[in-house]
This record gives structure tokens, sequence and C-alpha cells, in this order.
């Protein structure tokens, strides 16, 4: 019986903490890491390690690029694994986190993209360029699982299309 | 036979060196906190962005005192610019070479920072630069089609005194405009 009130206890103690009102510091800290989820998004996705990549996102993610749903970790990494390797740019500027609780958190940033049209390695000619390939917005969920705060959900919006490559 | 097996000794001890740094640097890592990893995170994004509006007024002896005073920037040409003064140096040379006056924005976008340890860290980071003379009757805006270069750096931070500072940079330029 004791146990039962113990644990029932517990329950709505958990339940509390995670919605109770977020003190300045922890939002912050939250804001923080969810932002930097988002540079390993573009870092990762750039230079396709698709490892780290598919990492980024809880087990069970959803992942919208624009071209249809992956679901989960495993896909998320075939789908990087499958891209080919021109030199590629998302340059993140706005953000906006909003932390709901200690283990969740949204977010909405904008990126301009950058597509070429071949590798660009050390030493190598920087790719001709006449404006930007693409802007689109970036809907997240984010989630503090076991392992750390993970993206649960990433769903793309493109805006606008730049002329990009000179050809 | 004996100097034989002190080189093998040598090499050998020199690797378990090796990989005791290593693993330590990692287990280092792993073992910060969330508010120590923010904070260093933090500290190294406002680097990033300092880098640009000093590098963008020319303010040679602030962006100097972005890097450590031992600090390597590496730039374009392969040449690589060791210390605060030669940095310092290397912007008031940018600014007299000029021929005519120029607007100069480096749009720092995306930075991914990993700290290594409670006082290093490692870091990429992009930026778009648009860049165009000043018009003759100076004031206004003046008029570009696109952006002038997007590069991406890697750079190694040291958590000083003084802050966060740039222990190493190098950068590679992906995209530049045709003209």
């Amino acid at each position: 019986m004791n146990k039962l009130i113990l644990s029932t206890l517990a329950s709505i103690l958990f339940c509390y903490s995670a919605w109770a009102e977020l003190d300045l510091r922890t939002e912050h800290e939250i804001t923080i890491i969810c932002e930097q989820l988002l540079a390993d998004y573009a870092i990762y996705r750039d230079h396709l390690e698709a490892e780290n990549f598919a990492n980024i996102f809880t087990q069970d993610a959803q992942f919208v690029p624009g071209s249809g749903l992956v679901s989960g970790r495993e896909n998320i990494k075939k789908y990087i694994e499958g891209h080919a390797t021109p030199a590629h740019l998302i340059m993140f500027t706005s953000s906006q986190i909003d932390a709901q609780s200690e283990t969740r958190a949204s977010g909405l940033a904008y990126a301009v993209i950058l597509n070429g049209d071949r590798q660009v390695l050390e030493g190598d000619r920087p790719i001709q360029m006449n404006g930007i390939t693409a802007a689109s917005e970036y809907h997240a969920e984010f989630e503090r699982t076991e392992e750390g705060w993970k993206i649960s959900k990433l769903e793309l919006k493109g805006l606008f299309r730049g002329p990009g490559v000179v050809q | 036979m004996g100097r034989y097996m002190g080189i093998k000794y040598r090499l050998l001890s020199s690797t378990v060196v090796f990989v005791w740094l290593a693993s330590s640097s990692l287990y280092a890592a792993e073992m910060l906190s969330q508010s120590q990893v923010v904070d260093i995170v933090v500290a190294c994004e406002r680097v990033e962005h300092d880098y640009a509006i000093y590098r963008d007024r020319h303010d040679a002896d602030a962006f100097a005192n972005i890097f450590t005073e031992g600090g390597e920037w590496g730039r374009s040409n392969g040449r690589v610019l060791k210390g605060r003064a030669a940095i310092g140096d290397y912007i008031r040379d940018l600014e007299a070479a000029m021929t005519e006056p120029e607007y100069h924005m480096q749009f720092t976008t995306t930075v991914q920072i990993k700290p290594t340890s409670e006082a290093t860290a490692t870091g990429i980071s992009y930026a778009l630069v648009l860049e165009a003379p000043v018009p003759e009757d100076g004031g206004r805006a003046t008029t570009v089609a696109g952006f002038q270069v997007a590069s991406e750096s890697r750079s190694t931070y040291e958590i000083t005194e003084e802050g966060c500072k740039i222990a190493t940079r190098e950068y590679t330029t992906f995209f530049v405009d045709p003209e």
C-alpha cells in the first residue's frame, strides 16, 4: 500500500516538474542546446556524416525534407547515405525556440541554402554562384531523451528559389 | 638489439600516451554538465559574431584580440598568420590597400560549437559576405545582385580568463560571385 502511495506521489512529482514553469536559466540552456541541434543538422547534412546526422534525431523521429516523410533513425541515416557529394551549405539565420517544459521544445528556423554542382576540397576553385539556391523554413520539435536532447520532428518548407549555380 | 628494444619501447609508450590523451579529452567532454556546455557554446558563438563585426569595421586591435596571444589564422592563399600582432597588422594593411571605400558585411550563419573539455572547444561556422563600393554620394545603400563569397571556417578555441579565444582558424571558400 505504502509502495503504491509512494509511486503515485513520484509520478505526480515527475509530471509537475515536467510541466512546471521553467526558470530563465533552464529556458536559456534548452534554447542553446536546440539551436546547436539545428547547427548539427546543417553541418552533418552538408558533410554527409550519416551516422552523426541520424543521431541528432530520436529513434522514432519524423523527418519531412520536402520529398516525403522519412520515419525513424535508421531510415534517416539511409536518406543521407543516398545523397551525392556536391558542395552544400545550409546557412541558418533567424531561429525561435520555445521551451515548453524540461523535456519538450519546439522551434522555427530560417536558412539560406547554397547547392553546388561539384565538391570543393582544399585548394579547389570555388563554385561560381549567382545568388542563392533556396531559402526555407525549418519547423522542429525537440525531446529530451536518455541520450540527451534530440529532434523528434523536422519539417522543411521551401519559400524561395534562386538562380543558383552559373552554367 | 638493446637499441631496437629502446625504440620499440619509446614507440609503444608514446602510443599509450596518445591514446590516453585522446580518450581523456573525450572523457572530459562527456563529463561536462549541460550548463558548462551551454556556457562554452555561448562564449564561442559570441567570438564568431565578433569576428564578423570587427573584420567588417577594420577594427584591427579588437579583431586581433579575439585570438589567443599565439593564435593562428590561415588565409585562403595558404599563408598562416601567427600571433595577435601579425593578425592585427594584416587587418590594418587590408584597410590601407583599399583604393575606394567599400561596404563589407559578413553574415555569420550556422555555428556549430563542440566543447572538448572545460577549457577547449572546436567549431565549424558558415559565412555569407556582401561587398560593394560605397556610392559616390555616400550614405545611400548600394546595389548588389548576389553575395560575394560563401565560406566555411574551422576553428579551435581556448577558454581563457579573457573569455573564449580562437587558437587556430582556417577556411574554405565554397561559392563566389561570378563577377
